[in-house]
């Protein structure tokens, strides 16, 4: 390191302000005692900062107040009920049903918007039916239908309508 | 167990923090009554600078200087009093309308030739000398790089040694 003139007076402030390590300070003294021409400069400095801080040290002494904010220790709270929440979730009900009444009649098909509320014919097929034969869901497949095996030949089952209890006749 | 591990810390807290009260309070006091010469305003401003910090303790424990975290609030909230017009002196104007009548007339002539640096020097300055942070806090209060606050320093001493050697008529 090149100790030219800015660089001694750079450590000479340094000093003087309380900032340069005991081992550059202990360096620095022992290059100043080596070199006079610049005592002058470090007693100059050191002069100076001993007028500056007294300078500012004729402030007025403070007097410490109190503390007044310390920190309280927080309890456990239990949540019992909670305003702002229920009110969120009502305002956000009442908002989704304004948008429905809002949104819903956009989306309703024209026809339905003009008040036309007549019903609208389905066609189907036409089923082909023969006459001779009965059809699956015909009753009278039911009434002359053979009674099956099980109840034998020595009776007759007739079942005059369907709200009605069949009658069970001997079989003639 | 939660509830009393979060009561312990607290308990903690706040024993660091009416230890760094008792260590930073008094310098921090005398800071603010230098920006503002009203007593009760800078008392008042300590408290919010204390309630500030305790608004964000993870920051202020976690700062590598707590007393330049300190520092910085106090200094926000001097800046935020002067811009709301709550005091009556002008930051920049205090030293200007330091004590007049010095037994020393180096020290008159020192109040003159601080008064007559530019305010970012003389902040420094102020900050070195008077609230005797170091380098790194005074670069952690102002937010600027630790060179430019050892060059302002620098400029500042520099300015001073040169008046006070320049006028050696007032000195005598």
């Amino acid at each position: 390191m090149i100790m030219d003139a800015e660089t001694v007076d750079r450590l000479l402030i340094d000093r003087a302000l309380g900032e340069l390590p005991p081992d550059t300070a202990a360096l620095l003294a022992a290059f100043l005692e080596k070199s006079p021409e610049y005592q002058e400069l470090a007693a100059d400095t050191e002069l100076t900062m001993h007028a500056a801080r007294a300078a500012l040290a004729s402030s007025p002494s403070a007097e410490l107040p109190p503390l007044k904010c310390l920190p309280v220790p927080q309890q456990p709270v239990r949540k019992v009920f909670e305003l702002r929440p229920a009110l969120n979730a009502a305002w956000k009900l009442a908002a989704c049903f304004l948008a429905g009444c809002v949104i819903g009649p956009l989306l309703v098909s024209p026809s339905r918007r003009a008040g036309d509320s007549r019903p609208v014919p389905i066609q189907t097929a036409a089923a082909s039916i023969s006459s001779e034969e009965p059809g699956f869901w015909s009753a009278s497949l039911v009434h002359h239908s053979p009674v099956p095996s099980r109840m034998g030949a020595s009776r007759q089952l007739i079942w005059q309508s369907p709200v009605q209890k069949p009658l069970i006749l001997p079989a003639s | 167990m939660e509830t009393l591990g979060a009561t312990n810390d607290i308990g903690d807290d706040s024993q660091r923090l009416e230890q760094l009260y008792r260590e930073a309070g008094p310098n921090l006091l005398a800071y603010l009554q230098r920006q503002h010469r009203d007593s009760h305003l800078a008392e008042d401003l300590l408290q919010e600078t204390f309630a500030a910090a305790l608004s964000r303790p993870d920051r202020l424990w976690s700062a590598a200087s707590p007393r330049a975290y300190l520092f910085g609030i106090a200094r926000n909230l001097c800046v935020d009093a002067y811009r709301h017009g709550q005091s009556s002196d002008s930051m920049q104007n205090t030293l200007e309308s330091a004590p007049a009548a010095a037994p020393d007339p180096r020290i008159d002539l020192m109040h003159e030739a601080i008064a007559k640096l530019n305010s970012s020097s003389r902040e420094v300055l102020e900050l070195r000398l008077q609230s005797e942070l170091s380098y790194e806090e005074i670069a952690a209060v102002l937010q600027i790089p630790v060179g430019t606050v050892r060059s302002r320093l620098h400029h500042a001493v520099k300015n001073l040694r040169q008046t006070l050697t320049r006028n050696p008529e007032r000195l005598e």
